[in-house]
């Protein structure tokens, strides 16, 4: 018999309404937070998510409880969450899900959270376009305040917590936690030297958490089940399930929830519906920042140790499909234009090793490409790889190191014929 | 817009409001634009210069925030704006496609604004629905699976 698929995030999707407060109550929403103003102290909360081994959502994949066990506990300053609801990483769109579906999940986490490391003030950075989102979650405030699960003295309690939609401008770099700052404080989300680490100083410089929709949307179940329930469900050291979203070339691209370290090819084929108009040639496991995989690589599971093993990263978990039809030159070049345009400028190796690396991909696509285009673009990641203020840089490199050495003789065809062996172009020049 | 931009009371209290949910007042300043962008369809000079002087900061920490973030406008754009996504996940489903489509039905470049002031093309990165690639988003609502027919209508649609 087919084990039941365990549902955590999108338990609720498929109720009516699933987005008011009323659906939320009646399938068992807010007991977790009053489980824990009433039952459990602050640490127990901690502890609690310790013992969950929940990592990160957002791309990095830190263990949540240890980044929220380095707020320090002394400091008579204010702390602060920042929800990170910029969804920027391209191939990403599970938090639109969450914060459009369940709201008053990601509200109920907020408010565990906020509880458990002392916070009193909670900002939703969230994206631009994202307007629906805004409006939803901005009605879920008002419902979840009237009920006194947010606001003054929340459920009899001496716990006040208020949460606050911040909508930003379009900067895929405000993604980024100390970009992110930077935004919210109302500057350019250009990020910032660490340490000191947000933690220690964060938004107005006071201890601040970071952490992504989906992580935070986790801490509810996690309260209500326990630490070590959550932590079965995945493999060691990464608990829980995760919202893998799939696009590009499948049958039915969507966001699958199923336990951490699901392997890679029951989401594809039992999932995402197999490869749709050809045979399948590359997968982008993480959001564009990770290295690509080549078909012959995708038999993994997908946890963060897994997909690292393999030279990428679990990232966010966007995952984007390719087939046959896809030149891996266009692609690249895709990727790196977005690179170029997004690069915040602070910093020189980003800056400009950016825009290097789309101008000689983009002459190689205009049949223009020297013999040593390739090794060129090649020398310059030792001088951004980790010479960068953020992980941005890295996240460039990871893309052109892998695209152009899995797929070498694709970029070499065309520096020598100057021209593409793939007649399906993606017209993107 | 030919006469001067002034900020009426309504918007200045809307705006000064906005720096009661923050520890300091410039933190209001992405907000207060978002507002005034969505009203104005971009955010005038003299109304840098008002929130400037209403959030206590100086005009070019405004102007270094409306140059930096790509969907604040410091002209005047087209009544409708059409932002085409061009990120991996759509340009394979045919986004690179549609943005050329666009561009020759318009007769615009990328970034620039029908001559009758109707339409601003753009493209835009992810837009966080990958899923339905290819996506555009028109004057704030996404379109999702787009083809050139789909566009065909919604041009004749917005006239
Ligand atoms: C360039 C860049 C962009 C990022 N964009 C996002 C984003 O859109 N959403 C997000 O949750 N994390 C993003 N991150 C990761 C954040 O820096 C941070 O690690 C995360 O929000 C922490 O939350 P988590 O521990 O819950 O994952 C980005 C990182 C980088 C380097
Ligand atoms: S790539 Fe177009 S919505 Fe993500």
């Amino acid at each position: 018999m087919a084990k039941e698929p365990i549902r955590i995030l999108t338990k609720n999707w498929d109720i009516k309404n699933s987005n008011t407060i009323e659906a939320y109550i009646k399938n068992g929403g807010y007991k977790a937070l009053e489980k824990a103003i009433k039952q459990m102290n602050p640490e127990q909360v901690m502890d609690e998510v310790k013992k969950s081994n929940l990592r990160g959502r957002g791309g990095a994949g830190f263990p949540a409880g240890v980044k929220w066990g380095f707020v320090p506990k002394d400091s008579d300053k204010l702390k602060y969450l920042c929800v990170n609801a910029d969804e920027g990483e391209p191939g990403t769109f599970k938090d639109r899900y969450i914060m459009t579906l369940d709201p008053h999940m990601l509200l109920e986490g907020i408010a565990i959270t906020s509880y458990a490391v002392g916070i009193s003030a909670a900002y939703i950075y969230i994206r631009n376009e994202y307007i629906e989102s805004i409006a939803i979650l901005k009605t879920a405030i008002q419902e979840a305040k009237a009920k006194n699960y947010l606001g003054a003295s929340i459920l009899g309690s001496n716990f006040n917590l208020e949460i606050y939609v911040h909508r930003g401008a379009g900067a895929y770099i405000a993604g980024e936690e100390t970009g992110l700052i930077e935004s919210l404080e109302g500057k350019r989300a250009m990020p910032r030297i660490r340490p000191p680490f947000p933690a220690a100083v964060g938004v107005f410089n006071c201890p601040t958490v970071v952490n992504n929709v989906e992580t935070i949307a986790c801490v509810p179940s996690i309260i209500e089940h326990g630490g070590e329930w959550f932590a079965g469900i995945g493999v060691s050291k990464d608990g829980g399930t995760k919202l893998y979203a799939v696009s590009g070339h499948v049958n039915n691209p969507g966001v699958y929830e199923l336990p951490v370290g699901t392997s890679l090819q029951k989401i594809l084929y039992e999932h995402a519906g197999g490869i749709k108009g050809g045979e399948l040639k590359a997968v982008i496991p993480g959001g564009i920042s990770a290295s690509v995989l080549a078909a012959r690589e995708c038999d993994i599971a997908m946890d963060c140790q897994s997909v690292a093993k393999a030279g990428s990263m679990l990232g966010s978990a966007g995952i984007i499909v390719m087939n046959n039809r896809v030149c891996m030159v266009e692609a690249l070049f895709n990727i790196a234009e977005f690179y170029a345009e997004e690069s915040c400028g602070q910093c020189t190796p980003c800056r400009s090793g950016s825009h290097w690396i789309k101008n000689i991909l983009e002459r190689i696509l205009h049949g223009k490409g020297k013999t040593d285009d390739l090794e060129i673009m090649l020398s310059f990641i030792p001088g951004i790889m980790g010479r960068t203020i953020c992980a941005f840089g890295d996240a460039l490199c990871g893309p052109v190191q892998s695209f152009i050495t899995k797929f070498r003789d694709e970029f070499e065809y065309h520096i020598i014929e100057g021209k593409c062996n793939i007649r399906n172009k993606l017209d993107i020049l | 817009m030919n006469e001067a931009f002034v900020l009426d009371e309504e918007l200045k209290n809307r705006l000064t409001a906005l720096t009661n949910d923050y520890s300091t007042k410039l933190a209001a300043l992405l907000p207060a634009l978002n507002i005034i962008q969505d009203k104005f369809g971009f955010i005038p000079p003299e109304a840098e210069q008002q929130i400037a002087e209403l959030l206590d900061i100086f005009p070019t920490q405004v102007r270094e925030v409306t140059t930096f973030y790509s969907l604040f406008y410091n002209a005047p754009v087209g009544h409708h704006k059409i932002y085409v996504c061009y990120n991996l996940s759509c340009c394979i489903e045919g986004g690179g496609k549609l943005l050329h489509y666009l561009a020759k039905k318009l007769r615009v470049s990328v970034n620039e604004t029908t001559r009758d002031g109707k339409f601003s093309l753009y493209r835009t990165p992810c837009t966080g629905a990958c899923e339905k690639a290819p996506v555009i988003i028109v004057n704030g609502a996404y379109h999702y699976n787009v083809t050139p027919e789909y566009i065909d209508e919604l041009l004749t649609k917005l006239g």
